[in-house]
């Protein structure tokens, strides 16, 4: 049959950000793909050279809006253990807090984007709703809705209440009843089922091959937790459970998400039972002293690598950032080469794609 | 992977590759191994196939301004603990052998440090440009100019 | 007279059913999911009228966010270009007023009113939601 190629172009109702993909057909069966990246690509890392410490927080923050909180986190440690600091235990729960939150609503996210690739535009709404949820209680304790400058170097900016502390919980038990139902809803109905057993599974040599971390590699049986392997101050005091897949395919991959979202909120109403009294932020000097660091540190989509030089000024000499949707654009084309037309949205949707993330 | 073993590595490599694989511990949590850029291949061959360290987190490139005619590279690894491969490449002609037929993963982060810093890879096909323009023209745009102050 | 009427008829249908187009220029995505927000049943922009389209054939408003990158930049010349008249640019955050927090990067425009013409602008790092729905509310005014 006659190969022919359908361009997934930077402008597409499918994907919410610019990426342009070609994707080789013959018939119903796809044979590969070839990619660019680069169209969101603002030059962050040279940014980061021209600014101080504290301004380059407020830019990195918008390297990606989803996962926002999670990168000035692992910047933030990164600049502290240069400058020989350790924030008070208040800070370091409500950092952790607010991490587990942003997991939850990534993921809650991602769920309604596959829902609505797929067609069950239900589910989409009924997560997005939920959603909401979450997002105004980020909003309660930092004033915004998707960007929240809650870290700043030596701890945090705004405490959490009693009022708050009772306010959440009742919003988590709210949403905890809303994801079993959605897992109740997932596990005995046919038609999301149908679309993902099966789809695309990745064995874990190719996992290993192609450096692939996150909620894909734990859907594939790898078990990689850097809340568990690499802690960062509080979660070396925190019990959680890691939830890992054997089957590899995008049904194994959505259920692992769904799962890891209720033990998020178990984990979040663990924080807030234990929350340290005392202060939120230390005293922090300007400059940072001549040193290197490298922080790794579990974003909602897997591991998030920073490494940072200073040089005795008050400006930074080399940022370095990879984030995990990198990997998991690179074993895409051997993804799609072996599945139907009609599989496209499902493995595109099941990536989790975040190319703000990726190009920076 | 306890320290210990990590110090049996070092002796290994020396043994086995090269005398001049030394250890460099300027990043805290962090075992560092210098190597010249001959060696970098087959130090990544060993590590994969002896050690069974196989998890390549990212591919740094650097310059530091006491030393603006060299670019350093950095090889992040990471099995339970921090591990990664120092090398110095000359500014006037940097190349190394690419790593691509033994680690796939590789090929973004190689990618992205050629466009970046003029870095060549040897032996590997074509290298697209991965994110900058189609249409830029200049120099690669992290590498510093001869006579450039870090901070300005 | 006839005339008239009919275009005070034209310009309520038009003004009513806005029908959008979101392109995404380059943005770090914060205003991108706060525009699918609206479709959400918490803002539910569908009571006014708007849908959001896959093509810009079918579109009367391109809602545009991002400081626009050299690499987007004829994307997005084009997509304007395929729109049919009339046809409105509203420009959705910060970044795409000015290049907001990217400003001075060697790969961005600077903003979209560099490359195409705009009818209203919506500031915000990211905006919220509301703030987008006023910017179509105060784009119908002006039809």
């Amino acid at each position: 049959m006659n190969k022919i190629s359908i361009p997934i172009g930077p402008q597409h109702p499918l994907i919410k950000e610019p990426i342009s993909f070609n994707i080789d057909i013959s018939g119903e069966r796809v044979l590969g793909c070839d990619m660019r990246l680069g169209y969101v690509h603002r030059g962050i890392e040279r940014l980061a050279i021209k600014r101080n410490y504290t301004q380059n927080i407020h830019l990195i923050e918008r390297v990606c809006g989803i996962c926002s909180h999670v990168h000035t986190t692992a910047y933030c440690y990164g600049v502290e253990k240069l400058l020989g600091v350790e924030i008070p235990e208040r800070a370091q729960y409500i950092r952790a807090l607010m991490c587990e939150m942003e997991r939850i609503h990534s993921h809650l996210l991602w769920l309604g984007i596959l829902a609505k690739h797929i067609g069950l535009d239900t589910i989409f709404m009924h997560t997005w709703h939920d959603r909401e949820m979450v997002l105004d209680s980020m909003e309660v304790i930092s004033g915004g809705r998707v960007t929240h400058a809650v870290n700043k170097i030596g701890g945090v900016r705004c405490d959490i209440t009693p009022d708050h502390q009772d306010m959440l919980l009742t919003m988590l038990s709210e949403l905890r009843v809303q994801v079993d139902k959605l897992l109740e809803v997932m596990d005995h109905d046919g038609s999301l089922k149908a679309r993902t057993k099966g789809v695309a599974p990745i064995t874990v040599e190719q996992i290993k091959a192609y450096c692939v971390v996150g909620p894909i590699a734990r859907a594939s049986g790898v078990d990689i937790d850097l809340r568990r392997d690499a802690p960062l101050p509080p979660y070396d005091r925190l019990e959680f459970n890691v939830i890992t897949r054997q089957d590899g395919d995008a049904w194994s991959r959505t259920i692992l998400r769904v799962e890891e979202m209720r033990e998020s909120i178990n984990l979040c109403e663990k924080i807030l039972n234990n929350l340290p009294v005392g202060a939120i932020e230390i005293r922090a000097p300007r400059k940072v002293p001549p040193g290197e660091v490298i922080v790794r540190t579990e974003a909602p989509r897997g591991e998030l690598f920073y490494y940072l030089r200073s040089n005795g000024t008050d400006m930074p000499a080399r940022l370095k950032i990879r984030t995990p949707t990198l990997p998991a654009l690179g074993i895409l084309p051997a993804q799609l080469s072996s599945i139907h037309v009609a599989d496209i949205p499902v493995v595109l949707a099941g990536v989790d794609l975040c190319i703000a993330c990726a190009d920076r | 992977m306890e320290s210990l073993k990590m110090e049996e590595i070092i002796i290994i490599l020396k043994n086995e590759i090269s005398q001049s694989i030394h250890l460099i511990n300027t990043i805290p949590n962090d075992f560092g191994i210098g190597v010249s850029p001959q060696y970098v291949r087959p130090v990544i061959e060993a590590l994969i196939h002896q050690f069974k360290i196989y998890h390549l987190s990212a591919i740094t490139g650097q310059q530091w301004v006491k030393e603006p005619s060299q670019i350093e590279l950095i090889y992040h690894f990471w099995n339970g603990k921090g591990l990664s491969i120092h090398t110095i490449l000359k500014r006037d002609n940097p190349q190394i052998p690419s790593i691509i037929d033994i680690i796939p993963g590789a090929d973004f982060y190689e990618r992205e440090v050629s466009e970046m810093y003029g870095v060549r890879f040897v032996n590997r096909p074509n290298m697209p440009p991965l994110l900058l323009p189609d249409d830029w023209q200049g120099v690669p745009p992290m590498l510093l100019l001869e006579n450039e102050d870090e901070q300005n | 007279m006839l005339g008239k009427l009919i275009n005070k008829v034209y310009r309520w249908g038009l003004k009513n059913s806005l029908w959008v187009i979101h392109f995404n220029t380059g943005s770090c995505n914060g205003c991108d999911i706060e525009i699918l927000d609206l479709l959400t049943p918490r803002y539910d922009v569908e009571r006014l009228g708007v849908l959001v389209e896959g093509t810009p054939r079918h579109a009367d408003v391109l809602l545009c966010t991002g400081p626009v990158t050299k690499q987007t930049k004829e994307g997005l010349w084009q997509i304007y270009v395929q729109m049919p008249s009339p046809k409105y640019v509203v420009a959705v955050g910060t970044c795409s007023i000015s290049g907001g927090v990217f400003y001075g990067s060697d790969n961005i425009m600077g903003g979209v009113d560099k490359v195409i013409p705009v009818d209203a602008y919506v500031m915000g790092c990211p905006c919220r939601p509301e703030a987008i729905i006023k910017g179509l509310l105060e784009l119908q005014k002006g039809i």
